[in-house]
């Protein structure tokens, strides 16, 4: 009893992989050791054979199935663009004017005791602050931090 | 209701499906490589001979442009004298000009190079090895070609402007970036020269040779007492006060390569620094310790450089501005890049060898 079940389940997980069961080595097996189960197997499938087709779907839907499908891939590829390393993007670009690639540009006002710094990059705004404490020490402050934009007028 | 159902998703994955083809076609990571080797010896020996006869001759301008209207200075404004020197008899030395070649390529090129897939090499005999995309291969063919058109020279300028914030909040977000059209910047920078709160610190022009390295430099050193030490000297093992001189630079210093890129578009590499010094120098009086005390005076110079290290890609109608605060928070710096091409210009005599 048993021995038919486990049979009748390898075919079963056979037809469902459009599989023939026939090829199965489970099934061979099971066969050969109770050779009146190819009749049974033979009458099951000559009965799967007699079964109405499923019926055709519509070319319509078959399209739309076709276009969704193209959507999902479109989405992935868009989702594993955004997933790879970062390319050299133009930080400020207007197609019909120019395009900025790298930039940094640096104010630096130098005292006789003082030199400070703004350093404004793709990063942002950055101001630096040096003072002499006297002949041996010396200071230094950075104060912001700002993100900057580039626009397209 | 099909149709309510099909004609959303038709319109819907239409639009998904183009956009997986653009996609598709700027994602060059996995395209396949196609090997070439092509022949760029006549552009490395255009670039020797013309690195030759403009070796370091630097003659001023016809039209001059303004560098400190204030001060009523001469222009700065200068053009390397590439037509007429030609060397004799100098070899050309094309390894550098290879180098140099293949840093433009690198730098240029499109799609981007990818440098774990990507190969390109220019050897010194002028051999140029690329193993790149399709798409690469492409930009290269165009390219060449149009390095190899008729000779042109490029013109390019550089503008400091410095203004109060309001004036330029229009154009561009503090600490940014932005595009003017021709128009546009001209009428700024005409705006600057009527004093309407803004005002043109340095105007310097270079017309160069594509891919060619230029360096121009107008500096002023000015000298001033930095400070002062008290030494005892002999006869009479007296003390003398000795001043300490240091000298101070002002002035321009711009180092850049523009390359044709298209017919309309310029490459432009630059690094261009400007220095402003504070006339008349500040001084402060300190006391020596030496003959009862002596007063002396010290300089205590104030210089503000605004430097600019830049890779941009300018059309011919447009200008790139680049914004920074200055020093004392009321004024921002602006400064303004432009190039443009120069047709009908004579290419230089090959030198013998």
């Amino acid at each position: 009893m048993k021995h038919d079940e486990l049979f009748w389940q390898r075919v079963n997980v056979a037809l469902d992989e459009r599989r023939d069961p026939l090829a199965d080595d489970g099934v061979q097996n099971a066969i050969a050791e109770r050779p009146e189960r190819l009749d049974e197997l033979q009458r099951l499938t000559s009965r799967v054979t007699r079964l109405p087709a499923r019926p055709r779907r519509s070319r319509a839907w078959l399209l739309a199935a076709a276009l969704a499908a193209a959507c999902i891939v479109a989405a992935l590829r868009i989702r594993s663009r955004d997933d790879a390393p970062p390319e050299l993007h133009a930080l400020a670009s207007s197609p019909s004017l120019g395009e900025v690639i790298d930039f940094e540009l640096t104010v630096t006002t130098d005292r006789s005791d003082e030199r400070s710094r703004v350093v404004v990059d793709r990063h942002g705004v950055r101001n630096e602050r040096e003072s002499s404490l006297g002949s041996r020490a010396l200071s230094t402050l950075t104060t912001q931090v700002v993100r900057s934009q580039g626009n397209t007028p | 209701m099909k149709q309510f159902i099909l004609v959303p998703s038709l319109v819907f994955a239409s639009i998904a499906s183009m956009l997986s083809i653009v996609n598709a076609a700027q994602d060059s990571s996995s395209a396949p490589r196609v090997l070439r080797i092509l022949d760029v010896r006549d552009l490395l020996e255009a670039d020797a001979r013309r690195t030759a006869s403009t070796n370091g001759d630097v003659v001023p301008a016809a039209a001059p442009t303004e560098r400190n209207p204030a001060r009523g200075e001469p222009a700065p404004a200068c053009e390397l004298d590439a037509p007429n020197k030609p060397t004799p008899n100098a070899p050309l030395s094309l390894a550098t000009h290879a180098v140099e070649f293949q840093e433009v390529l690198e730098r240029w090129m499109r799609p981007a190079l990818d440098r774990t897939k990507d190969a390109l090499q220019v050897t010194q005999d002028g051999t140029l090895i690329a193993h790149v995309t399709a798409e690469g291969q492409a930009w290269l063919d165009n390219f060449l070609a149009l390095q190899r058109r008729e000779p042109v020279l490029l013109d390019m300028q550089f503008c400091f402007l410095s203004g109060k914030k309001a004036r330029f909040d229009a154009l561009l977000p503090n600490g940014g970036v932005a595009f003017l059209t021709n128009a546009a910047a001209e009428k700024l920078i005409a705006d600057s020269k009527s004093g309407n709160d803004i005002s043109i610190m340095q105007a310097p022009r270079i017309v160069a040779w594509p891919r060619q390295k230029n360096v121009l430099s107008t500096l002023d050193q000015v000298a001033y007492v930095k400070e002062w030490r008290v030494e005892t000297v002999e006869p009479d093992h007296q003390q003398i006060a000795d001043p300490l001189v240091d000298v101070v630079q002002s002035g321009i210093l711009i180092e850049s390569r523009a390359v044709l890129l298209d017919e309309k578009r310029i490459g432009l590499e630059t690094v261009v620094t400007q220095s402003d010094l504070k006339i008349p120098i500040a001084t402060k009086k300190v006391k020596l310790a030496i003959h009862g005390g002596i007063e002396v005076e010290i300089g205590q110079p104030e210089v503000t450089t605004v430097s600019l290290r830049t890779t941009v890609m300018l059309e011919s109608n447009s200008y790139a501005l680049f914004r920074g605060p200055l020093a004392g928070g009321d004024r921002d710096v602006v400064v303004l890049l432009h190039a443009t091409r120069v047709d009908g210009e004579m290419e230089a005599a090959p030198a013998k060898r």
